[in-house]
């Protein structure tokens, strides 16, 4: 098997595939790529499965090296991506000769940038997935330097070699995001500001969830609601009454209401949110 | 029992407490689901693809909310009951500190749902007496196999981590290891009995 080292590592960088399903009855949390889309899509571009373990970089810097002849595809966000210092283009197969060195560099659109090379990374497989999960902590660790990672040759087949245009739309001021009610949305006295009102991403943003400021919404029960299963894109509204949208890496009970879901696609968008992106919500039934 | 969409691929039923064990087996074994999260009053569950209200609606038309509690899987855990705020327990409770124990170690629990952590279960069936509220200050750092109660459950915390409710014991069972075939020792639906050891 080919190996990859990395060389430079700035930044948060882990191995991340579709997640681990089926264990939220155990408090463990699906997690996986935050923007499932460009994950799907850079294995796709080179013929990889949907699933297979790939780099999600948070606006990272980084630079690695492989013993052995590569084939490559960056998504996501847009980040510099150069083979032995040549800029190569983004949603596209890149090869990379034995020996060469690949450095991507995150600029200040969008969030995250995926990179996937054709085989599959083989991270450190923890109940059925490679993904580090920051809530328990479990998973592949964080990329560091020095660093090193085997490819596998698990691929559906060939490298189609079309260019596939980036499928998230990163870096606007203003995303509109796709939102159902939820089961506790009539608990609240004024949930109907939800979709009338805008909402910023505040600078409290990770894996588990993005906090939004705006206009607040306000829980009519003084009751303490029991603990509820909760999904990805749950909106969740805490005392103070701002907006709390969780992420992959989300607890999997939790104890303040849930006003509505946001779409899958929608979570693809908020996952390349930056803090200070206005935020609006569209119902949808 | 209420069944409500929960996104786009989620339902939240809602159920009686006592209904949980049972309506949480009944989702789990009907193989429609990816994810089946029980909770206080509440299951919910998450498919792929499409599932029609319906089929849901169907599944928990048949669950009978019997007996899970005397049903599930029993699972013994050996503990010391040394814990820092026996003391207060036994205080609070009006008992003596063998009293408590005693009550506690014959007492066989329900583990009903998980939550806070990976493989921390809350166990219902906690005697009245024993039901204290959580600690005013929760402690920074409480030690992975903290046995411990709060309000109607007890439960061990399986990792280090922050927590508020009151020691009662310790245990060298591993609750949860992602390493393991069954990372969690405790799965929602099994029957608890914590069985005391000297140290």
């Amino acid at each position: 098997m080919s190996q990859i080292t990395f060389t430079k590592v700035t930044g948060y960088l882990t191995l991340q595939d579709q997640g681990r399903i089926g264990y939220a009855n155990i408090a463990v949390p699906s997690s996986g790529a935050f923007d499932k889309k460009s994950h799907q899509l850079a294995n796709r571009v080179i013929g990889n499965f949907p699933n297979a373990c790939a780099i999600e970089s948070l606006r990272s810097s980084f630079e690695f090296v492989s013993d052995a002849e590569l084939v490559i595809s960056v998504t996501g966000a847009p980040a510099s991506v150069q083979v032995d210092g040549r800029e190569y283009e983004m949603s596209r197969a890149i090869q990379v000769p034995s020996g060469s060195a690949v450095s991507v560099a995150s600029g200040n659109l969008g969030m995250r940038t995926y990179l996937a090379i054709r085989g599959g990374i083989v991270g450190e497989m923890i109940m059925g997935s490679c993904s580090f999960d920051e809530l328990s902590q479990i998973g592949t660790q964080p990329i560091k330097t020095g660093d090193k990672f085997a490819i596998e040759n698990h691929v559906t087949g060939p490298i189609s070699g079309d260019y596939v245009p980036g499928s998230v739309i990163t870096g606007l001021n203003t995303v509109e995001l796709e939102a159902m009610p939820a089961p506790r949305w009539n608990g609240f006295s004024n949930s109907e500001i939800l979709f009338a009102s805008e909402y910023e991403v505040t600078s409290s943003v990770n894996r588990v969830g993005l906090r939004l400021s705006g206009p607040e919404l306000n829980w009519n029960s003084k009751s303490r609601l029991a603990s509820e299963g909760v999904v990805t894109g749950a909106i969740q509204i805490p005392v103070d009454g701002m907006p709390l949208i969780f992420g992959p890496d989300h607890p999997t009970t939790v104890g303040y209401p849930v006003i509505a879901v946001v779409s899958r696609n929608s979570l693809d968008i908020l996952a390349q949110s930056a803090p200070g992106t206005t935020v609006r919500f569209k119902r949808s039934r | 029992m209420k069944v409500s969409k929960y996104g786009w691929q989620g339902a939240l039923i809602e159920c009686a407490p006592e209904e949980v064990s049972a309506l949480g087996i009944a989702c789990l074994t009907s193989g429609l689901f990816s994810e089946v999260v029980p909770a206080e009053c509440t299951v919910l569950v998450c498919w792929s693809g499409e599932l029609a209200t319906s089929k849901i609606e169907e599944l928990v038309s048949n669950v009978r909310p019997t007996n899970a509690v005397t049903s599930g899987k029993l699972v013994e855990i050996p503990v010391t009951y040394d814990g820092q705020d026996l003391a207060e327990v036994a205080k609070f409770s009006g008992l003596s500190e063998s009293e408590v124990i005693e009550l506690h170690s014959s007492t066989i629990f329900n583990a009903a749902f998980a939550g806070f952590a990976p493989g921390f279960m809350y166990c219902t069936g906690l005697p009245e007496v024993l039901q204290l509220p959580r600690r005013s200050t929760p402690r920074t750092l409480v030690p992975a196999g903290s046995l411990a109660i709060a309000d109607t459950y007890t439960a061990v915390y399986p990792l280090n981590s922050p927590g508020g409710w009151n020691l009662i014991g310790t245990t060298t069972s591993k609750m949860f290891d992602a390493n393991s075939e069954r990372p969690s020792l405790l799965l929602p639906g099994d029957r608890v009995r914590f069985i005391p050891v000297s140290k």
